[in-house]
C-alpha cells in the first residue's frame, strides 16, 4: 500500500514535469499564451488535418497555368479548366515527370529548338513561373527522387508520335535550358493511339476556339515585334471567343471583429489583443501583428522577422504558406475561386517568397492598385507570402471573392487588332523594345470606377510588368 | 371555252414568272458564281456595270477605285521589290498573309495622319486571264495597315489545287482625281504591261485610242514609289487524302501477315 502510494506520487510528479515541459515547449514555439490541453486533445486530429491540407494543396495549387493540345498541323486547343480532359492529361504528364525524377538520362538540347518543337503534335503544359524541382517533387509526392541537372521547370511538352518505338518523348524547358527524355508509354498510361483519338475528337469539335502558335503565323520573322514563338494567337479576321465579365466583393468589409478574429487567428484568437485602428481591425501579440482593412487587404507581420538558419526546404516553406492560405481562404473566399502560383523568389537567405494570383475560370486575374495598406504601397498581386521552414514571416493578401457573369459575350481576339490596340495605347517604340515573355487573355482589377471588369489582352515581361488592351465586344 | 383559255394563260404566266429567276441565277459550277462568292463587291466597278455607272457623276473615290481595280485585274504588271512592306504567305490549314511595313512606308505614314497604306489580295483566274480579289474569312480582301505597322489575315482555299496570288500594297494618294487623271494613269499601267493589250482592260470604255506621253508627276500609284506588287504561288495539298493513303501502309499489320504465312 505504502509502496503504491509512493509510486503514485512519483507518477503524478512525472506527469506534472512532462506537462510543464510541453507547456513551455508550446509557449516557446508559438510565443503565445495558449494552454496545451487543446493541443493534446486534438493531437491525432491535427496530424490527420495536416495530411488532408497537404493533399488539398497538391490539388488546388499544383495546376498547369495553361494546357494546350496540338495536332501538329497549326491547330492548338486550349483545354478548359475543370474539364476531365485537362485533369487526365495533366495526370499523365505528372507520371512521366515522376519517371524523370526517378531516373537520370535526359539529353540537353539547344533552347532555340523549343520554337520548332511546340508546333509538333503533342501536349504542352505551362506554369506561370519556374517551379523548383524540390517543390515539384513534393507536389508529386516523390521527394526521394534522383537529383536532376536543373533546379526548376517552366514548361513541359509531350510528343507521343516522335519516337518510332513504343516510347513517349518529353521535353522540359528548365532553368538550365531544354532537356529531352524518351520514356516507355507504360501499361497503365495513355497509348499513342489514345493521344491521337483525343486530338481527333478536338478536331471534330467545331465549337472550340482554334489557336495558332505565333511561330506558325510568323515563321520567317516578318513581324519584328518581340512576341514569343509559343504565344497563342488567332490570325483570322473573325476571331471571337465567348467570355464572361467579372465582378468582385469584399467579404471582410462587413465582418465583425469576433468573426474576423476566428477566421484570421483560428485557435489562437484568445491570445491576441484586438482593437480598431482607422480603417483596419488589428490583432496583436508579442510577436505577431495582423491588420485587416475594410477594403479587403490583410497584412501580417512576424515582428522579430526571419531568423537566419531557418530557411529550410522550399517544400516546408510552401506547406507553411499554404496552411495560412487555406485557413483564410476557407473563411472568406468561395471554394470555386482558384489561385495559382505566379512567382517564386528564392533570393533571400532567410526565407522564400511565394506570390499567388486569382484565376477566373481559365484566365488569370491581375491586381493593379497604386496604393494600398498602411504604407500606401502599390499592390500588384493577390497574395505575397514570405515564409521559411518554421513560419510565415510576412503576408499581404487582397481578400476578394470573384464572380463571373452568367452572360457570356463575344470578344474579338484577332491578333492584328490586339497588337494595333497595344501600339495605339503605349506607342510603337515602347512595344518594339518590350521584352515580351507571356501573352494571355486576362482580367485586370484596378481602382477604376467600374465594379465590373471585361477581359483584356496582356503582354507581360519577365519581371511581371505588363501592358494590356481591352478586348472589343462584337 | 373561256375558262380553259384563262386557265391556260394563268399557268403560262406562273411558269414564266418562276422561270425568270431560275434561268437568271448562275449554276454553282459557273466561275461567275464563284467570283461572286469569293470576291468582295468593289462598288460595282466590274466591266459589266460600267455602262450603268457612267450615267452617274463619278467621285474622286470612284475614279481611284477604277484605277485600283485595273491594277488588281491586270496580270501583266511587273513584280516589285518588297520596298513598302515585307510580306510572307504561310500555308498552314489556311493561307495566312502576314507582313510589316518597311522604314520607307513608316516614314510616309508619319508625314500625315491621313495617309493610309492598304493591301489587297487577288487570285489568278486562268479562264479570264485576270486576277480577282479574294476575300478572307471575314469577307474582306482588302486591308488598311493599322497603328502597329503590321498586317495579317487568314484566307481559306479549296485544297488540292495550285493558286497564283497577287498582293498589292500601296500608299493611298490624298489628292483628288479627275477623269483625265484616271486616263493618264491607265495609260501608265498599259505602258507597264508586257503585252500589247491586256485582256479585259477597259481602255476602250475610256475612249483611249492613243497613248499620250506620261508625266510621272501625274501618276497616282507608281511602281517602286508608292505601289508594291508581289506574286506568289501556293500549292494547297490535301493533307487528309495524304494521311489516308499513308495510313494504308501499316508496318505492324504487314509484319503480322508475314509471320502468319511462315
Amino acid at each position: 500500500m505504502f509502496f503504491n502510494k509512493s509510486h503514485f506520487k512519483s507518477l503524478i510528479l512525472a506527469v506534472l514535469v512532462i506537462s510543464s515541459f510541453v507547456q513551455i515547449g508550446i509557449l516557446w514555439y508559438n510565443q503565445n499564451h495558449s494552454f496545451p490541453f487543446n493541443f493534446l486533445k486534438v493531437f491525432s486530429r491535427v496530424i490527420e488535418d495536416r495530411t488532408e491540407v497537404m493533399e488539398k494543396a497538391r490539388k488546388e495549387i499544383y495546376k498547369p497555368y495553361r494546357l494546350t493540345v496540338s495536332n501538329g498541323n497549326a491547330s492548338h486547343w486550349l483545354i478548359e479548366e475543370n474539364s476531365e480532359l485537362k485533369y487526365e492529361l495533366f495526370k499523365e504528364v505528372n507520371e512521366y515527370l515522376k519517371d524523370i525524377f526517378n531516373t537520370s538520362g535526359g539529353i540537353a538540347l539547344d533552347s532555340n529548338l523549343w520554337s520548332e518543337l511546340i508546333i509538333k503534335k503533342g501536349i504542352l503544359v505551362e506554369f506561370k513561373t519556374q517551379i523548383k524541382t524540390d517543390l515539384l517533387k513534393w507536389f508529386l509526392n516523390n521527394q526521394k527522387g534522383a537529383k536532376v541537372e536543373f533546379d526548376s521547370i517552366y514548361k513541359i511538352l509531350m510528343v507521343p508520335d516522335e519516337d518510332i518505338n513504343n516510347n513517349n518523348t518529353i521535353y522540359l524547358l528548365t532553368s538550365k535550358g531544354l532537356y529531352k527524355y524518351v520514356i516507355p508509354f507504360g501499361k497503365d498510361r495513355l497509348s499513342r493511339k489514345d493521344y491521337s483519338n483525343i486530338i481527333s475528337s478536338l478536331e471534330l469539335n467545331r465549337y472550340l476556339p482554334v489557336y495558332k502558335m505565333f511561330k506558325e503565323a510568323n515563321p520567317n520573322n516578318v513581324i519584328s515585334y518581340p512576341i514569343p514563338s509559343d504565344a497563342l494567337c488567332m490570325i483570322s479576321s473573325s476571331s471571337y471567343i465567348r467570355l464572361p465579365t467579372i465582378e468582385y466583393n469584399v467579404e471582410t468589409e462587413t465582418v465583425d471583429i469576433e468573426k474576423a478574429a476566428a477566421a484570421v487567428l483560428g485557435n489562437e484568437k484568445e491570445s491576441y489583443d484586438r482593437y480598431i485602428e482607422k480603417n483596419a481591425l488589428v490583432f496583436k501579440n508579442i510577436n505577431n501583428i495582423y491588420r485587416l482593412y475594410n477594403d479587403g487587404l490583410l497584412e501580417y507581420k512576424y515582428v522579430p522577422g526571419a531568423e537566419s538558419g531557418q530557411k529550410g526546404s522550399i517544400s516546408d516553406a510552401f506547406i507553411n504558406a499554404y496552411f495560412f492560405i487555406n485557413r483564410i481562404k476557407d473563411a472568406f473566399i468561395d471554394a470555386e475561386n482558384g489561385i495559382y502560383i505566379s512567382k517564386i523568389k528564392d533570393d533571400n537567405p532567410d526565407y522564400y517568397e511565394f506570390v499567388f494570383d486569382y484565376m477566373a475560370g481559365d484566365y488569370p486575374v491581375y491586381i493593379n492598385f497604386d496604393e494600398k495598406g498602411n504604407d500606401n504601397k502599390p499592390l500588384k498581386n493577390a497574395i505575397t507570402i514570405k515564409a521559411n521552414s518554421k513560419r510565415i514571416i510576412e503576408c499581404t493578401w487582397y481578400i476578394i471573392n470573384i464572380q463571373k457573369s452568367r452572360i457570356l459575350r463575344n470578344y474579338n481576339i484577332r491578333f492584328q487588332d490586339l497588337l494595333n490596340g497595344l501600339v495605339r495605347r503605349y506607342g510603337k517604340e515602347a512595344m518594339e523594345s518590350y521584352n515580351i515573355r507571356n501573352t494571355t487573355i486576362a482580367y485586370v482589377i484596378d481602382n477604376g470606377r467600374n465594379k465590373s471588369f471585361s477581359p483584356v489582352w496582356i503582354v507581360e515581361n519577365p519581371e511581371g510588368e505588363y501592358y494590356y488592351v481591352s478586348l472589343d465586344e462584337k | 371555252m373561256c375558262k380553259k383559255l384563262i386557265g391556260a394563260i394563268v399557268i403560262l404566266i406562273v411558269l414564266l414568272a418562276f422561270s425568270i429567276p431560275a434561268m437568271a441565277y448562275p449554276e454553282r459550277d459557273d466561275p461567275a458564281f464563284q467570283n461572286t462568292v469569293n470576291s468582295v463587291t468593289t462598288g460595282g466597278f466590274s466591266s459589266e456595270s460600267d455602262g450603268v455607272e457612267e450615267a452617274k457623276e463619278e467621285t474622286s473615290e470612284d475614279l481611284f477605285e477604277k484605277l485600283l481595280v485595273e491594277i488588281i485585274r491586270n496580270p501583266n504588271i511587273k513584280e516589285t521589290e518588297q520596298f513598302l512592306a515585307k510580306v510572307d504567305i504561310v500555308n498552314n490549314n489556311t493561307v495566312d498573309i502576314i507582313g510589316q511595313l518597311s522604314d520607307v512606308a513608316e516614314e510616309e505614314m508619319e508625314k500625315s495622319e491621313y495617309v493610309d497604306i492598304c493591301g489587297v489580295l487577288a487570285v489568278y483566274n486562268a479562264e479570264k486571264d485576270i486576277y480577282e480579289e479574294y476575300a478572307g474569312t471575314s469577307g474582306e480582301s482588302r486591308w488598311v495597315v493599322g497603328d502597329s505597322g503590321t498586317f495579317s489575315d487568314s484566307f481559306q482555299f479549296e485544297k488540292g489545287y495550285e493558286y497564283r496570288l497577287k498582293i498589292i500594297i500601296f500608299i493611298k494618294p490624298l489628292m483628288k482625281i479627275s477623269v483625265e487623271d484616271l486616263i493618264k494613269n491607265l495609260n501608265y499601267l498599259k505602258s507597264l504591261s508586257n503585252v500589247e493589250e491586256s485582256s479585259d482592260i477597259t481602255m476602250e470604255d475610256m475612249e483611249m485610242k492613243t497613248t499620250p506621253e506620261i508625266d510621272n508627276a501625274e501618276i497616282l500609284l507608281e511602281l517602286n514609289k508608292n505601289l508594291q506588287i508581289n506574286y506568289f504561288t501556293i500549292n494547297m495539298l490535301d493533307k487528309e487524302k495524304l494521311v489516308k493513303s499513308e495510313s494504308n501502309f501499316n508496318l505492324e499489320s504487314i509484319l503480322k501477315k508475314l509471320f502468319k504465312t511462315k
